[in-house]
């Protein structure tokens, strides 16, 4: 058992709460964040293993003052955070880039400002720890598809980010890593049936065989081991059944 | 019951040095091991008695095989199904990293590099995918060093065939999806290989050895990468999900970005 504390942002979302719950099954300490499902994030901190052992913090990730004072509250309360998931990333319009209008264009950025606002704030305690940071990215970010720039940007822009941090954090022992995912096996939520453009990707997915979809489970098992792998930084690593080749 | 117990693995130039200890690693967590060399009986036979030290020598066995040879690789995979029933688990390690001048390459350098390293790996893919293909599962993973994202200057043969390897690696992901997963590592310099050529050249690039575990490259202290990283990467990707395919999972410190 790790004993490790780690923050799982964005985890009231499918991929978050089996994160968190994966995590917590194998001992560590689970920082539960919520944006606006409170009551979920407070069910779920109560339900993991080790409860009692767990912490919730409620903040907007696009907010950078509220992050710092958010993950400063939580750090005094919970003695410090020793490893970052961030699984949060908000719903982004889809549509043509002649399609764009300002309002799409800020929420397209609001995952990749709440990236940076939360890896600025933990990253000094992380260092104490040698810690470890795994952001979930997206293969939108290198396959790109029509309609859906935006998403694809966000993840690609927060993507370069992560791997920045790896360089500039790396001679203090914290690791930088993402996952990028594909279309996954949620039970909800599935982008693909709320949206034609997303959907439009199965097409693709199917002429070249990108099976099986990876299950949030999956997900969750290699986030762990990113977590611990020693000997990866920097680094991008595909769940997607192929679909970057 | 150990992580891979019942899974039968082979791993290719395996007799000695790094191969050797991916072998050892495997059979240390339960699977039966075969050590593939071509004439070093008696580097094999040294790990043979190191596996047998660590009480699993009954589950490491030596096939020497020509790997350039197809028809020699596919009677291989045959004895393997013969002795062991199935292949769960093929890893292309062997490698030849020999340096010389460009202007002084003849064809056998050529043909030596891209038969070991492309060749020999991709016939032996293909009898080992008709095994996993009609048992239902597989995976396939080979260790491409650095040469997908650095040139080196004396390496030319090497380079190209490494890299052809990584993209039959992602060819063969979908191809052979979903039944047989295909992956690569590419670790930076791990065990020497090339007897301090690259060391040379690191030099004159700007890569300074800090310390055992790290370098600067550029002025950026990155992590240097040990065979036991590249054995932790190795086991991961061996029961990695089954949807993690066709990716080359660089092991640099994130020199790669650099």
């Amino acid at each position: 058992m790790t004993g490790r504390r780690v923050l799982v942002a964005g985890a009231t979302g499918q991929l978050g709460r089996t994160i968190a719950s994966d995590l917590a099954a194998e001992g560590y300490r689970v920082a539960v964040h919520c944006h606006h499902q409170r009551a979920l994030a407070d069910q779920l901190a109560a339900s993991l293993p080790g409860a009692g052992e767990h912490a919730v913090i409620q903040v907007d990730l696009a907010d950078g003052a509220a992050v710092d004072s958010a993950i400063a509250d939580l750090e005094q309360r919970w003695g410090g955070v020793d490893d970052l998931v961030n699984a949060a990333w908000p719903a982004v319009p889809s549509g043509a880039v002649t399609g764009y209008d300002d309002a799409g264009l800020d929420a397209a950025l609001l995952g990749y400002r709440g990236h940076a606002h939360l890896s600025r704030a933990v990253i000094p305690g992380l260092r104490s720890s040698k810690g470890s940071l795994v952001f979930l990215g997206g293969a939108l970010a290198t396959r790109l598809h029509p309609g859906l720039g935006l998403f694809g940007a966000g993840k690609a822009a927060a993507a370069t980010l992560t791997h920045v941090i790896a360089l500039e954090e790396g001679p203090n022992d914290v690791r930088a890593n993402v996952l990028s995912l594909g279309r996954i096996a949620v039970d909800s939520g599935d982008l693909a049936e709320a949206d034609p453009v997303f959907a439009s990707l199965d097409e693709v997915g199917a002429l070249r065989r990108v099976l099986p979809l990876p299950t949030p489970q999956q997900v969750a098992a290699t986030v762990r081991w990113l977590l611990e792998a020693e000997a990866i930084t920097g680094q991008t690593i595909s769940l997607a059944g192929g679909e970057r080749v | 019951m150990s992580r891979f117990t019942g899974r039968v693995v082979l791993v290719t130039g395996s007799a000695e040095r790094a191969g050797a200890q991916i072998a050892l690693a495997f059979a240390a967590h339960g699977a039966t091991v075969y050590l593939n060399h071509y004439r070093q009986a008696d580097a094999a036979a040294a790990t043979l008695a190191l596996a047998a030290e660590a009480g699993v020598g009954e589950r490491v066995l030596a096939l020497e095989c020509d790997i350039t040879d197809p028809a020699a690789s596919s009677d291989m995979v045959d004895e393997i199904v013969a002795h062991s029933g199935r292949l769960d688990l093929l890893i292309h390690n062997a490698s030849t990293f020999a340096p010389r001048p460009f202007l002084e390459l003849e064809q056998h350098d050529f043909d030596s590099s891209i038969g070991v390293n492309l060749r020999g790996p991709f016939f032996l893919s293909q009898a080992a995918a008709r095994v996993m293909v009609a048992q239902g599962g597989g995976r396939i993973l080979a260790i491409l060093g650095n040469s997908l994202s650095e040139v080196w200057p004396d390496f030319a043969p090497h380079i190209v065939a490494k890299t052809g390897l990584g993209r039959l690696m992602e060819q063969l992901a979908v191809t052979l999806s979903p039944t047989v997963q295909c992956n690569s590592i590419a670790p930076t310099q791990f065990f020497r290989s090339d007897d301090g050529a690259n060391d040379a050249l690191r030099l004159l690039r700007g890569e300074t050895p800090v310390s055992a575990g790290t370098t600067q490259v550029k002025g950026i202290t990155v992590r240097e990468t040990s065979i036991d990283d590249v054995i932790d990467v190795l086991l991961f990707l061996a029961d990695a999900p089954a949807s993690m395919t066709g990716t080359t999972l660089p092991i640099d410190g994130g020199r790669v970005l650099i």
